[in-house]
């Protein structure tokens, strides 16, 4: 078995495998992306879990209030927030891709030849899939500045 | 079960919490809901835990989470450990702690509160 073959057959690059092989293009940037910001959001979701539980109790919920209550949690809480829109937008657009609606009817090959897949419009998606995204995001960003007291 | 039916139940979750999560957290901004600050005032907090709707909200969302999260963990370890005996130590890991987080999880929710589930299914 060749050298390269043996890599992707029993992926020896490991992690190294996302940011490296072939075809490094803006689908492996958001591939990359979709991938840290979920892991990143399983572990806040783990954490979220044991936080939230907290409010069964009057004062545990104060002490949990108390531990948050500082600039770099509501930082941290602004990521986690921003890596949500990111993995939520992204993962919609894996699905709106993987099950076909971007491609045309099928056609046989007369000429003059027509393309089936209606290749403009993944840009398209893409495009509306930011736009979507920096309005979450500049929502978002408003009410922590607002919690910050930036904006009145 | 097949690896098919894994990633469609990954797909129709993702979409689940999409909803959800746009619920939850419209909670959370001055626009729908009342605040980032407001909503974790402890008195706002009981009224959403004696919420029966808020309940059912809550569990389908950490059911659809816990469930999407970590199979996408799943995914992600055994495209790094490829052995099937590695893969087996994984699932069953992650098995447990997926249990036990949905364990821990759901119990406030289901017991917290006047309307809530318990008093719901049982009465009393």
């Amino acid at each position: 078995m060749g050298k390269v073959k043996k890599i992707f057959k029993y992926n020896l690059w490991g992690l190294m495998g996302w940011i490296g092989g072939r075809e490094f293009n803006f689908e492996r940037y958001l591939y990359l992306f979709h991938r840290i910001t979920g892991v990143i959001l399983v572990f806040f979701l783990l954490i979220h879990i044991v936080a939230t539980s907290s409010r069964l109790n009057y004062d545990t919920w104060y002490l949990f209030k108390k531990i948050i209550g500082n600039p770099i949690f509501d930082f941290g809480m602004l990521i986690i927030m921003i890596a949500l829109i990111f993995h939520g937008l992204n993962g919609i657009r894996l699905i709106i891709h993987e099950y076909g609606f971007l491609l045309g009817k099928p056609e046989r090959p007369v000429f003059p030849y027509r393309r089936v897949l209606k290749s403009r419009l993944p840009i398209t998606i893409v495009i509306i899939m930011v736009i979507i995204g920096l309005i979450l995001a500049s929502i978002t960003i408003y009410e922590f500045l607002t919690v910050w007291g930036v904006i009145k | 079960m097949r690896e098919s039916y894994i990633r469609l139940i990954q797909y129709f979750l993702g979409i689940i919490i999409f909803i959800f999560i746009g619920f939850h957290l419209s909670l959370f901004t001055q626009l729908l809901g009342p605040g980032y600050t407001s909503a974790l005032e402890y008195h706002e907090v009981t009224a959403r835990m004696r919420s029966l709707s808020y309940d059912l909200i809550y569990i389908i969302l950490l059911f659809s989470l816990l469930t999407h999260g970590f199979i996408g963990l799943r995914n992600i370890l055994y495209e790094i450990f490829t052995s099937s005996r590695s893969r087996l130590f994984i699932k069953t890991i992650l098995l447990i702690i997926y249990l036990g987080f949905m364990i821990y999880g759901i119990i406030p929710i289901i017991s917290s509160g006047e309307g809530d589930l318990i008093t719901f299914l049982y009465g009393g």
